[in-house]
């Protein structure tokens, strides 16, 4: 747990305390085409299961660079499944669900680091890891709760305009939620697929 | 009469699911139906309407109780310990008739 915490506050504090270095570095790099910001959208499926939502997913993606290769990633993401009531009592009174890969809903905010490939031609690579909180809801169980979760992932992006690129991202989620019906905490686990467009500011 | 025993997976490895097993209060907690504590089975038990045993799931067989439900078989009253105080194994008569009785857990 105090690795987690320890990790939480790492990922929050990166972005905040690389922005000077950052400044310094993007005035220095003025005649560089690489913009310092950009926004972006995404589509894509999030595979969850259990007590961890999927579904269709579709996120808005704020990057700003730090430099180099670091920029600062954030993502305000949504997953809206399907699916019905899978939860139950079992003989102990303990609530068990048992939800499908694309049930459930969710959404939240993500906030964290970007790691580019220093290459400006073709296809370029990147990692990126995340952590951040979402609320979590299945309907049709009463079911609902807080989750945070971290995420690491990676894709490859490339340009097709001046200030267009378009990437393919793969995410592995996982974390745990605080859900009611005194079902404690649960852990979370989610794959997540998807296209991207970005536009450089 | 004919005594239908079923030896593999008794009760006491049965999964209790929102289909059969699960406790209930109203038809909302499962699948189908709730059997309601009030009617004498515990804790209430999610169930299946059912005609004959190839309308039940895994480790239970129909009994002509509440119009045919599926439930639990057993051999004894440590196979339904599972469910939680108050059921025991008892033997009731199947569906259809022809199938004589069988031991089920209830309450």
């Amino acid at each position: 747990m105090s690795r987690l915490v320890v990790l939480f506050a790492v990922m929050l504090l990166a972005p905040a305390a690389a922005v000077a270095q950052a400044t310094v570095e993007a005035e220095q790099d003025a005649g560089d085409d690489v913009a310092d910001q950009e926004i972006g959208a995404r589509i894509g499926m999030r595979m969850g299961g259990r007590t961890t939502p999927g579904g269709f997913h579709l996120g808005g993606v704020f990057l700003y660079r730090l430099n180099d290769e670091l920029w600062s990633d954030s993502l305000v993401a949504f997953a809206v499944g399907g699916g019905g009531a899978e939860c139950f009592r079992d003989r102990g009174d303990n609530v068990l669900c048992d939800h499908g890969q694309l049930d459930g809903v969710a959404g939240g905010v993500h906030s964290g680091i970007r790691w580019v490939q220093p290459s400006k031609q073709g296809f370029v690579p990147y990692v990126r890891g995340t952590v951040g909180i979402e609320l979590v809801n299945y309907s049709d169980d009463d079911v609902r709760g807080i989750a945070v979760p971290v995420v690491l992932g990676g894709g490859v992006r490339a340009r097709v305009a001046d200030r267009v690129s378009v990437s393919g991202e793969a995410d592995l989620h996982i974390g745990f939620a605080r859900l009611n019906r005194d079902m404690g905490v649960e852990p979370q686990a989610a794959l997540i697929v998807k296209l991207g467009v970005d536009f450089a500011l | 009469m004919l005594i239908l025993v079923f030896v593999v997976g008794c009760g006491v490895d049965a999964d209790v699911s929102r289909t059969v097993g699960a406790r209930c209060d109203t038809k909302d907690d499962c699948n189908e139906r709730c059997l309601v504590d009030a009617d004498d089975y515990p804790g209430g038990i999610c169930s299946v309407s059912c005609m004959d045993v190839r309308d039940c799931p895994g480790d239970t067989a129909c009994v002509d109780d509440e119009g045919g439900v599926c439930l639990f078989v057993c051999d004894s009253d440590a196979d339904c310990e599972f469910m939680g105080p108050g059921w025991r194994c008892d033997s009731r008569d199947a569906r259809p008739d022809s199938a004589g009785e069988v031991k089920v857990c209830r309450g």
